[in-house]
């Protein structure tokens, strides 16, 4: 032990350390021999020539960090990923306050203290201010069933709708499933109160949700089921 | 036949929108507390409705949803609040969601604009005289007003 011990101490052998270069030494080593070969005419300008860069050599060109200009969206497109997956952990019992939550909305919106006083037909003086009301309204947390479909496997379907797009809505079953469901093939049922309900046709509807408030809409529409 | 009850005759411009976005505020700060993707979601569609229809948010709703992941910032629950007053004193306030960094600098004598009593010019109130049973459960506002401000700024 001790004699491996005295060894690290001692400098090493002159045999090793003849084979160890350093960048000074290669360049003393390059001039002498420049020196040797060359014409004496030229040794003086051999400083100068070594000290020349040559561009795509040794400069690295500026590397600038450009500003990440995807990140807004990215991270709103990241958030809202987690809608499209069927398993989101909502419950139907915690969201039914938001279906009251909507009823009190659809009664500033259509200015009605009751919604059993509402128009029952086309000759009613306010049929189509109405009419007009109940289409630009949001449907965010709405208690929908559909009666007709061209699907029948999503007949009697029944939810509250959590996620409107332009072609499809989303709905909250009372089991804690989401299902998508299309609109351009379905009737929907929208109740209101405990016997009080509209139908729609669900083509009607195929509009984003925010242009929805801004369209103007005709006032016949034929309908294709 | 009844009658519906009377239909408010003012006309405010862009008063359905108004409480469509009054709506979609407090849905989404009643969501946060389940599902943060879903809230976000409803004030996206809140601010897109906003564009739409050519209408300004009022400046506290706006203050109180993040700018980049449009999610609600409520706090102690989804962000931090913290008062700042090393050169400026400053409001500043991080969102759990996207950890933005909201400042708000404040001035002693300063008052905004909207809070001065000039600039309001109109007020409409649409109450419903009675309530019905459906409103008791929830905590929205009973009574909807719109303000009006004039948006020119004094110098």
């Amino acid at each position: 032990m001790e004699n491996s011990n005295d060894n690290i101490c001692l400098p090493l052998p002159v045999t090793i350390s003849n084979w160890f270069t350093t960048y000074k030494q290669r360049e003393d080593y390059l001039v002498n021999f420049l020196k040797n070969i060359l014409p004496s005419s030229d040794v003086k300008d051999i400083d100068e020539e070594l000290r020349k860069l040559f561009p795509l050599t040794k400069r690295k060109g500026k590397v600038t960090n450009k500003p990440e200009k995807s990140s807004l969206m990215a991270m709103r497109k990241c958030i809202r990923l987690y809608l499209n997956q069927t398993k989101t952990y909502i419950q139907y019992k915690q969201m039914v306050p938001l279906n009251s939550l909507w009823l009190g909305y659809m009664h500033h919106m259509l200015g009605i203290k009751n919604f059993t006083s509402l128009p029952m037909n086309f000759t009613h003086s306010h049929w189509e201010s109405i009419n007009h009301r109940l289409i630009k309204a949001d449907f965010h947390g709405a208690i929908i069933t559909i009666v007709k479909s061209k699907c029948p496997s999503t007949i009697g379907i029944e939810g509250i709708i959590i996620q409107d797009t332009k072609n499809t809505f989303k709905v909250l079953g009372k089991d804690n499933v989401i299902r998508v469901i299309p609109k351009a093939s379905c009737i929907f049922r929208i109740h209101l109160e405990h016997n009080v309900y509209f139908d729609v046709f669900g083509k009607e509807l195929c509009i984003r949700p925010t242009e929805r408030s801004v369209k103007k809409f005709k006032n016949f529409q034929i309908p294709d089921l | 036949m009844k009658k519906p009850s009377a239909i408010n005759e003012k006309l405010c411009q862009g008063k359905d929108v108004f409480e469509r976005m009054n709506y979609l505020y407090q849905a989404s700060l009643f969501v946060s507390s389940q599902n943060i993707s879903l809230a976000s979601y409803y004030s996206s569609i809140l601010s897109g409705c906003a564009k739409k229809a050519v209408l300004r948010i009022e400046h506290n709703v706006k203050r109180s949803i993040c700018k980049v992941c449009e999610s609600p910032l409520i706090p102690g629950k989804t962000a931090k609040v913290r008062l700042m007053a090393k050169k400026q004193k400053i409001i500043k306030t991080i969102c759990y969601v996207c950890k933005t960094i909201k400042r708000i600098p404040i001035k002693k004598k300063h008052t905004l604009w909207f809070d001065q009593p000039e600039s309001l010019i109109e007020i409409f109130d649409y109450n419903l005289k009675t309530e019905t049973n459906n409103f008791k459960t929830c905590n929205s506002r009973d009574s909807i007003e719109i303000k009006c401000y004039s948006y020119n700024w004094q110098n």
